[in-house]
This record gives structure tokens, C-alpha cells and sequence, in this order.
């Protein structure tokens, strides 16, 4: 129950601690709750990681408790034609009819075959994704997937992350960075992981000195606090980044050699076949001892001096240390080659590479609580945007070796890996994890998001599962394709069809690309979904569970995303209700374990969250046992942090904190692991993927990009014929809304409508103007992608690119249960103009190509305001029936 | 001894009913059941159990008595009069971001 108090006459008023779950930076905040009502929320000082702030959303988050179109009962389906824009003829059910249908469906599924199970779900509602997966698990099925604002993830930065900073993710350090090269992240700007933690971080790093410096098409979050802006044409980061490297390495011959010979793969000898050469018995890649002149173990602890360069004969080969490969391999990107791509001038390009690698210090040492260690104050960060492209995980190693050849790598100043290292609260030493070598001295990370890091690597299998994630073992996050294993998993040979879904909190209609794909996937399913809405993905529905919004419901706070401030303290942050769940609302973390319970799957369930909570005896759950979720919750606590600091200590304390140690935020110099500058496992997984689809007789994920150096290669978009689509269309985030899932909330409604474009599409002024379009104009915009003609409003402006359109992202609904969303003057979907399909993901990373071209025409009857708004079709003509 | 054993996630559609018993050497390890589960459900079980030969998948976990276990020689029926309670998780692939 929930504490109150009676003061001034009330019977209620109470501040009570929990944390935001508005987006994934859970940042802590505590309540005022009068009479039962939520009157208040504000950030809570007691956290050391957003330290008493919170952002407009997470101020407004009363406003979607309140929401007057809240799904408040169990629907079913009376429709039996699904489709968008159709009417599912939604009927109120109780709870027990909806879950006893369900559960039945499930029982029928299990027996049959578990894997015709798929379960979906929000990183926006973060915690019912992780008992989402827990059930999908125990249910038997691999058909599991995960959605931020989509397919739109940063697939190949978390790639990258895992093998070069063993973390799911990477920031700056704040605390000693001097000089952040930022490829189009609005880091500590409003929509990246610990949003106001790392704001207030970076804004006091940037008052210390540092220099920041955003390439990016558009002047974002980021760009607009800099201290300078770099436009780049979209998808081309990658040869600007590589022309650096080609001036870093041979024009101005600043490297870390140290860090190159003990913590990279540089000094690995590689043979004419691209692989390492390795020991004839142990299997080990091979070095050169240039002391010794002989080639030996790369662990072998009698090398005197790794060569980096040089030709040698190892094992009947010539071979060449990694290292020279790379300094060989970029010279081919000169600046003025990288100009013509990126339409960045050459001379920015030299100038750019020299501030950052004299930035980085090489050879210099900083001693931090005694232990003298590499200062490197130098860090590049990059996600989505730079790296949402075709060629991802070609761009994300190029951005990467930037800041590795510098030994700018998770020592004090650099880029460091999110929580890659914990060595535990210190009265238990949990949770305790750190980044481990594979069998060839690689860093493989000890904590992630999913089961499947990217080291060490899996063998490449057969597809079982219908987001292709065991045939690519590269994977190791979202997944795209997924429509295409539902649609036809037997031309990849799937043996079994999709036909059960269950959703929490993910609008896969309005966040995976070109909506049709989604839809025509869905309707093959029977399809329940937990939701605070009816959103747009309701309509696919066949039946709608009513979800608790997080003010509403108790969560598992899980330590290694949402602490995710490289520096300073760890902490876990309570996250309880505040009023009882209101109407027939339930959480679905709870009704989830119900529905296990009546499929008769429970125990199996219990043993799953054994594992993906790290519980320990005495708290292990036994399957033979029935638990609340608030045991559940409370076994988990216990389990990290002792008896003491069970469910009860959080409620009442809020947050627990302790501080972060060197060797944890710093760990390279700690930990015995190699990041890789030469690739080599990517092209050991692209040859194993093409023995399995040889042997399946699959056509498609062509494995060209699984090389071991990077190289900038055309996206579809740059390589479209037809001339007069000569706009690059893209999408930013918007700092006030997650997604698409705060659209309906009024008060950040107002914000949008304040802002100058976040509702409207945004044109360079120049370009505008050749093409006869004024500000206020409304445009076609019609994408070469998908074909699909979207309209949007224009605002003219010098903060975009002269070759782009600009759309915020997460606008653009249709759904009539989100009155305030769905309006025509509300933003443009973006994915109506993004194509799902082969030619626009990433094959090595599923990364979804983030840019399309279009062609933008000023509308020739222009629309008219009207008392609710504009006279245009929120969704495209010819969609809707 | 005899191995009470209860298999978790993506080997229901191998193995049917998640629970099941096997009877074993008194000193059998860990290895050894797992073994003889993978001699009665099929070599497709042995490629969901590991990565290599004799090595774990990254995605199974192993208790032993509540324990959580990484040596596949660590001995089963230590300290438990002949019954060991084993429950082995094999997590799914995740697709997500
Ligand atoms: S950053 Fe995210 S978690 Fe923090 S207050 Fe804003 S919406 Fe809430």
C-alpha cells in the first residue's frame, strides 16, 4: 500500500519517489499526490544521475495518467476485416472473458508448435518488455522483438559498442572530454540514453572547455549548442569520417602505439585470404615479435615488440600486421575525394581531423584516485542518424577507429563503454560483470541488453526464427525483416507460420518503415495487444487489454541501461505506483504472469526470470510456487543488494547510489581484452552465413558488407535515377516526445505547436526558393521508395542541408482514439515515405536505411484552415479505404 | 543418482513436455546429463546446448540445486542423497534495439 500522510486539512499529500518511464532514461522523480490525485512530478535531487531535473515529458507525465482517451476496459474485435483505417467494431469484454480466450489460444499455439508465437514490445514501456521476453522464452518461442521508435535503432552503433567498449552503448565522458566530435547525436540534448543526466553533464563540460563539433544535415539539439555545425549530405558521414583517418594516420602520423600493440588487434598478422594467420596447433591468431624476429601466440608472453607494420612470413604466408592494412587501406580516401561525397569542403576535412587528433593527447597520463592512467580527452559519438544507412556497420567501424588509433577508448576523456564494467554494490558485489576476451584475445561484453552479444561469435544456423537474427549471427539487436519470416517463412525455409501476437506498448504500425508491410503481416495473426491507447496499431488488433501507465504500476529498474551516466555513481532507482491503477487498467507485467498461469506455463516462467533477473538463492523463484509481482520485484532487490534493501527500502528510500570506481568507468587499462581495428570476424561470419544459405537455398542477405575494414559505399538513395527526386528526406528526433507514444499529451501538444517545425516539414531556404515553395507553403512529397505522396507544411530555414527535407519524427497519426495526435496540421509519419524492404537495411547489422529521396512539389490548391484545423488527410490519399 | 531435470525456452518444440527425469552414474557431472539428454531428444537439442563441442552456448544457463553452474564437470549429486533438481534455461534470440 502507499504511503499517506494528513496535513493541512487533507487526507492526503504525499511526495512519493518512483522514476519516469516516459522514455528509457528512467530519470528519478518524486510525486505530489493530493486527495489521490497526482498533482506534480519532479525530478528527484536524491539521484545522483539526473540530480533533480526532468525533461517537459517526463513534467507532463500527469497529463497521459489523465488522458480522457485512455483505453480503460477490454475490447474485443467484431470486425472480421482488418486493415488500417478499418474499423475493428470494438465490443467491451471483462478481463476473465479476454483472459481465458487468450489463454486458451495460447494453450492450442504451445501445443502445436510454440515458435507460431511472436511477442513485441516498447523500449518505451521498458519494463513489460522484459517479462514480455521472459514469456516468450518460457513459452518456447525465438520470435521476440523489440521496438524503440521501430526498426530505427542504433544497430550497428551497439555492434560496435559491444566489440570495442564491451557496453550496449557508448557516451563522452563528461567529466574530462576536451574536445567531442559528434556525428548527428543529440547527446545530453533531448533524445539520447540519460537524457537530463548527461545535459546537465555536458553543459558543465562545455563551460570546462570543451569543443564540440556536430556533423549532422540537419542543426538538431546538438548542433544548435555547438560550437560549430558541419553540413553533410545524408549517409555520407562515413567518408568524411575515413578521409580523417586517412590524414590522422599518414599526413599527420598521430597514433597511440601502445594502445595499438597491447589493447587492439592491430599487430595480428593477416594473410592474402583477409584472415588472421593462425598457430598451426593452438589455432591462435599469430604476431610478429619484432625483438625476437619470429611470429608468435598474439597472448604469448614472451613478445618483446609488436610489429604494426611491415611484411613478414608467418606459417608459410606473407602476411601484414592489421595495422598496416588499415593505414594502406584508407589512403584512398583523400579529402577531396571525401568532399565530393559529403559536400563538405577538403579543407574542413584536414582541419576537422587535426583539432581532434592533437586533442586526444597521445602519450599523455592523468592520475584519477591514484592510479596513473592514459589521458585521452578526445571522444566521437554517432548513432542513429550517421549511421542509419544501407552500409551501417561500414560507417559505425569508420567513426570508431577515429577515437581507437588514438587510444581514445574508455580511459579518462574518451568515448567510454555505458556501464560496461560493475564491480558491484559494495556490501554484496552485485551485480558484478566486465568485459571478457574471446578465443582470440577480442573484447566480448559481460553484460547485455539480450542474450546475444556480438562476441563471442554465434555460428550462423538455419532460420528458426522469423527475424533472421540466428542465419545473420551478427545481429544483436532490431530486426526489420521481421514482416518477411511472418509473410513467407517458407521461402527461407521457416518451418511454421506466425499466428499468434502479443504486443506491449509497440506501435509497430507507425514505427517499422513503409506501414502496408506491417499490416499485411498482422492480419494473418491473432493479435492482442496491452496498450494505454488505441493507437494505430489497435486497428490490427483482435483484441485491446488495457495497460497501466507507469504512475499507475510497479517496475524492476534495471541497472545497466538506465545507469547509464559513464561517470560518477551507480544507482537503482525505485519505480512504484502513485495512485491504484484507475477504470479496469492492469499492469501488464502482472497480467502477463496471469497468462502463463492459465496456459500453464508459470514454473517455466519463473525459471526464465531466474536467469534474466540474476536471482539468487535465497530469492530464486521456485516454479512449483505462486508469486505477486511485487515478490517478484522485491527477490530481485534483495538478490542485488542484500536482505536489508528489499521492495520496502526502496519505497521508502527512493534511490540507492554508490560510487563508481576507476577501474569500473575506466576499465581499458584494468582488463586484459583487444579491441579490434581489423574486423576479421565479420568476414569469418559473412563466409558461414553464405555456407547456411547455400545449404537453404536462400537468395537474399547478400553478405558483401561483412569485410573487415570500412569503406563508404552508396545507399539506395544516392544511386536513385530519376532526377527530379533530388531531395534526401529524413527524420530527427524531437526532444519532447518519445516516439510516437506522447503525441496525445496536451501539454507537449502546445510545446509542438509553439515550435517552429516540429509539426511542419523543414526546407533549406535556397532550395525552397529555386523551386518556387514560401514558407507556410504546403508540399507533396513524394517519396521514390515506397511511392507514397505524403503532405506536410513547410518552414524555410538555413539549418538543413541544401539537398534535404526534414521531418520530426514520431508525428503524422491517424488513429481517431488520439484526438489531439491525429490531425492533419499534426506532423508527417515518416514511414509512409521509407521503404521496408532488402535494399534499405544494413545486412551485417539490420540496420533500417534512415533516408529515402523524394521529390517535393508546392501543392497546387492549397489547403485551408478550417475551425478543427487544415483541410488535409492526415494519412495519404488512397491508403485509407 | 537420479536428475530431476526441467528444460526451459527454445527446446519445447524438440523435447514436448518440459520436465523430465534421467537416471545417471552417482559421480556423473553436469556433462554427463547433459549428454544423455541430448542421446534421448536428438542432436538438434546439442546444437540449441552448445557452441562447440564441450562448450556451452552463450544462451543456456544450467542450475544445479538452485546453483548456477558454468563447469560442465561440476558433479551433480554432491550433498543430495541421489536427487539433483537441474533446471536448464535456453534463452531465445532477441530481436530488438
Ligand atoms: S528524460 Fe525520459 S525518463 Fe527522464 S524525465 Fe524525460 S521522459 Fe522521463
Amino acid at each position: 500500500m502507499l504511503e499517506a500522510s494528513a496535513t493541512n486539512g487533507k487526507t492526503d499529500d504525499v511526495w512519493i519517489p518512483s522514476a519516469c518511464r516516459i522514455c528509457y532514461s528512467h530519470c528519478a522523480i518524486r510525486v505530489h499526490r493530493v486527495d489521490g490525485v497526482v498533482v506534480k512530478i519532479e525530478g528527484n535531487p536524491d539521484s545522483p544521475a539526473n540530480k533533480g531535473r526532468i525533461c517537459a515529458r517526463g513534467l507532463s507525465g500527469m497529463m497521459q495518467l489523465y488522458d480522457p482517451k485512455r483505453l480503460n476496459v477490454p475490447l474485443k474485435r467484431t470486425n472480421p476485416n482488418k486493415g488500417i483505417g478499418v474499423d475493428p467494431g470494438w465490443v467491451e469484454i471483462t478481463w476473465e472473458e479476454a483472459l481465458d480466450t487468450i489463454a486458451e489460444r495460447l494453450k492450442k499455439t504451445r501445443a502445436e508448435d510454440p515458435r507460431k508465437l511472436l511477442c513485441a514490445a516498447s523500449v518505451a514501456v521498458w519494463d513489460a518488455m522484459h517479462v514480455n521476453l521472459c514469456f516468450t522464452t518460457a513459452f518456447g518461442s525465438p520470435n521476440y522483438f523489440f521496438t524503440g521508435a521501430g526498426t530505427h535503432c542504433g544497430n550497428a552503433e551497439h555492434l560496435m559498442s559491444g566489440v570495442l567498449h564491451g557496453a550496449f552503448t557508448c557516451q563522452p565522458d563528461p567529466d574530462y572530454c576536451k574536445y567531442l566530435l559528434n556525428f548527428g547525436v543529440p547527446v545530453g540534448c533531448g533524445a539520447h540514453y540519460a537524457n537530463n543526466a548527461m545535459a546537465q553533464r555536458l553543459a558543465d563540460a562545455r563551460v570546462n572547455g570543451m569543443r564540440h563539433v556536430v556533423i549532422d544535415p540537419w542543426m538538431g539539439m546538438a548542433a544548435e549548442k555547438a560550437d560549430e555545425w558541419i553540413p553533410i549530405r545524408p549517409g555520407t558521414d562515413s567518408a568524411m569520417a575515413l578521409a580523417m583517418l586517412n590524414v590522422i594516420l599518414n599526413d599527420l602520423g598521430i597514433y597511440d602505439v601502445e594502445h595499438l600493440k597491447h589493447h587492439t588487434n592491430g599487430p595480428y598478422l593477416i594473410g592474402g585470404d583477409g584472415h588472421y594467420v593462425r598457430h598451426s596447433k593452438s589455432g591462435k591468431p599469430l604476431v610478429w615479435d619484432a625483438a625476437s624476429g619470429q611470429a608468435k601466440e598474439f597472448d604469448d608472453a614472451s613478445v618483446g615488440d609488436f610489429a604494426l607494420e611491415g611484411t613478414y612470413s608467418a606459417n608459410g604466408v606473407s602476411a601484414q600486421p592489421a595495422f598496416a592494412l588499415l593505414k594502406e587501406h584508407v589512403q584512398r580516401y583523400t579529402p577531396e575525394i571525401a568532399s565530393e561525397i559529403t559536400t563538405v569542403p577538403a579543407a574542413t576535412i584536414r582541419r576537422i581531423a587535426k583539432e581532434f587528433a592533437e586533442a586526444a593527447r597521445v602519450g599523455s597520463t592523468i592520475v584519477i584516485d591514484g592510479k596513473t592512467l592514459p589521458y585521452r580527452p578526445a571522444s566521437v559519438v554517432y548513432f542513429k542518424g550517421s549511421q542509419g544507412h544501407r552500409h551501417a556497420t561500414l560507417s559505425a567501424m569508420a567513426f570508431e577507429l577515429l577515437g581507437e588509433v588514438l587510444g581514445a577508448a574508455n580511459v579518462p576523456g574518451a568515448t567510454l563503454g555505458a556501464n560496461s564494467r560493475s564491480l558491484g554494490f559494495p556490501e554484496t558485489g552485485r551485480p558484478a560483470y566486465s568485459p571478457f576476451a574471446d578465443r582470440d584475445g577480442l573484447c566480448a561484453p559481460g553484460a547485455w541488453v539480450t542474450p546475444d552479444p556480438p562476441l563471442p561469435l554465434r555460428q550462423s544456423r538455419k532460420p528458426e526464427a522469423a527475424h533472421f537474427q540466428d542465419l545473420v549471427s551478427t545481429v544483436c539487436v532490431c530486426s526489420p525483416l521481421i514482416p518477411f519470416g511472418m509473410l513467407e517463412p517458407e521461402k527461407y525455409g521457416i518451418p511454421y507460420k506466425v499466428d499468434m501476437v502479443i504486443q506491449t506498448g509497440s506501435n509497430l504500425v507507425t514505427t517499422l518503415a513503409d506501414p502496408r508491410v506491417m499490416e499485411r503481416a498482422l492480419r494473418g495473426a491473432f493479435v492482442v495487444n496491452f496498450n494505454i491507447f488505441l493507437d494505430e496499431s489497435a486497428e490490427l488488433a483482435d483484441i485491446m487489454l488495457p495497460d497501466a501507465s507507469y504512475l499507475e504500476r510497479h517496475d524492476i529498474y534495471l541497472e545497466s541501461m538506465h545507469s547509464i551516466v559513464p561517470t560518477g555513481w551507480w544507482h537503482s532507482t525505485v519505480a512504484q505506483p502513485i495512485v491504484e491503477p484507475m477504470y479496469q487498467r492492469r499492469p501488464a507485467q502482472e497480467m502477463l504472469l496471469e497468462l502463463a498461469r492459465r496456459a500453464g506455463m508459470l514454473g517455466d516462467m519463473y525459471s526464465v526470470m531466474n536467469v534474466f533477473y540474476g536471482l539468487h538463492e535465497p530469492y530464486l523463484l521456485d516454479p512449483n510456487e505462486t508469486y505477486t509481482w511485487e515478490e517478484v520485484i522485491d527477490r530481485r532487490y534483495k538478490s542485488l543488494f542484500g536482505p536489508e534493501r528489499g521492495l520496502e527500502w526502496f519505497k521508502k528510500h527512493g534511490v540507492l547510489s554508490w560510487p563508481k570506481k576507476v577501474e569500473e568507468t575506466y576499465w581499458a587499462p584494468f582488463v586484459k581484452v583487444r579491441a579490434p581495428i581489423y574486423f576479421e570476424f565479420l568476414q569469418t561470419a559473412g563466409e558461414d552465413i553464405e555456407r547456411v544459405k547455400k545449404e537453404c537455398g536462400i537468395q537474399e542477405f547478400e553478405t558483401s558488407d561483412f569485410q573487415p575494414l570500412p569503406d563508404w559505399k552508396p545507399c539506395q538513395s544516392h544511386v536513385e535515377p530519376r532526377k527530379d527526386f533530388d531531395l534526401y528526406c529524413l527524420y530527427y528526433r524531437v526532444p519532447f516526445h518519445t516516439f510516437t507514444s506522447t503525441y496525445n499529451n496536451p501539454w507537449l501538444d502546445e510545446i509542438s505547436r509553439i515550435d517552429p517545425y516540429v509539426y511542419n516539414v523543414t526546407m533549406n531556404t535556397e532550395t525552397a526558393r529555386k523551386k518556387g515553395i514560401a514558407d507556410g507553403d504546403w508540399i507533396e512529397i513524394e517519396s521514390a521508395g515506397t511511392g507514397v505522396t505524403a503532405k506536410g507544411r513547410v518552414r524555410v530555414s538555413q539549418c538543413v542541408h541544401p539537398e534535404v527535407i526534414a521531418v520530426g519524427s514520431g508525428g503524422g497519426h491517424w488513429s481517431r482514439h488520439l484526438p489531439v495526435a491525429s490531425q492533419s496540421e499534426k506532423g508527417v509519419c515518416f514511414e509512409w515515405l521509407l521503404p521496408l524492404n532488402f535494399d534499405y537495411v544494413d545486412t551485417v547489422s539490420f540496420n533500417q536505411d534512415l533516408c529515402v529521396k523524394v521529390k517535393a512539389t508546392r501543392m497546387a490548391e492549397q489547403p485551408r484552415k478550417t475551425g478543427t484545423g487544415w483541410t488535409v488527410a492526415p494519412v495519404p490519399p488512397g491508403l485509407l479505404p | 543418482m537420479e536428475a530431476r531435470v526441467r528444460l526451459t525456452g527454445m527446446v519445447r518444440h524438440l523435447i514436448g513436455e518440459g520436465e523430465c527425469r534421467a537416471s545417471l552414474a552417482d559421480d556423473a557431472a553436469v556433462e554427463d546429463l547433459l549428454r544423455a539428454l541430448v542421446e534421448r531428444y536428438g542432436e538438434k537439442l546439442g546444437e540449441r546446448l552448445f557452441r562447440a563441442p564441450g562448450e556451452l552456448s552463450g544462451s543456456v544457463r544450467i542450475f544445479v540445486n538452485n546453483q548456477a553452474v558454468t563447469n560442465l564437470k561440476q558433479k551433480l549429486g554432491a550433498g543430495n542423497a541421489g536427487t539433483a533438481q537441474i533446471s536448464i534455461v535456453v534463452l531465445s534470440p532477441v530481436s530488438g534495439g
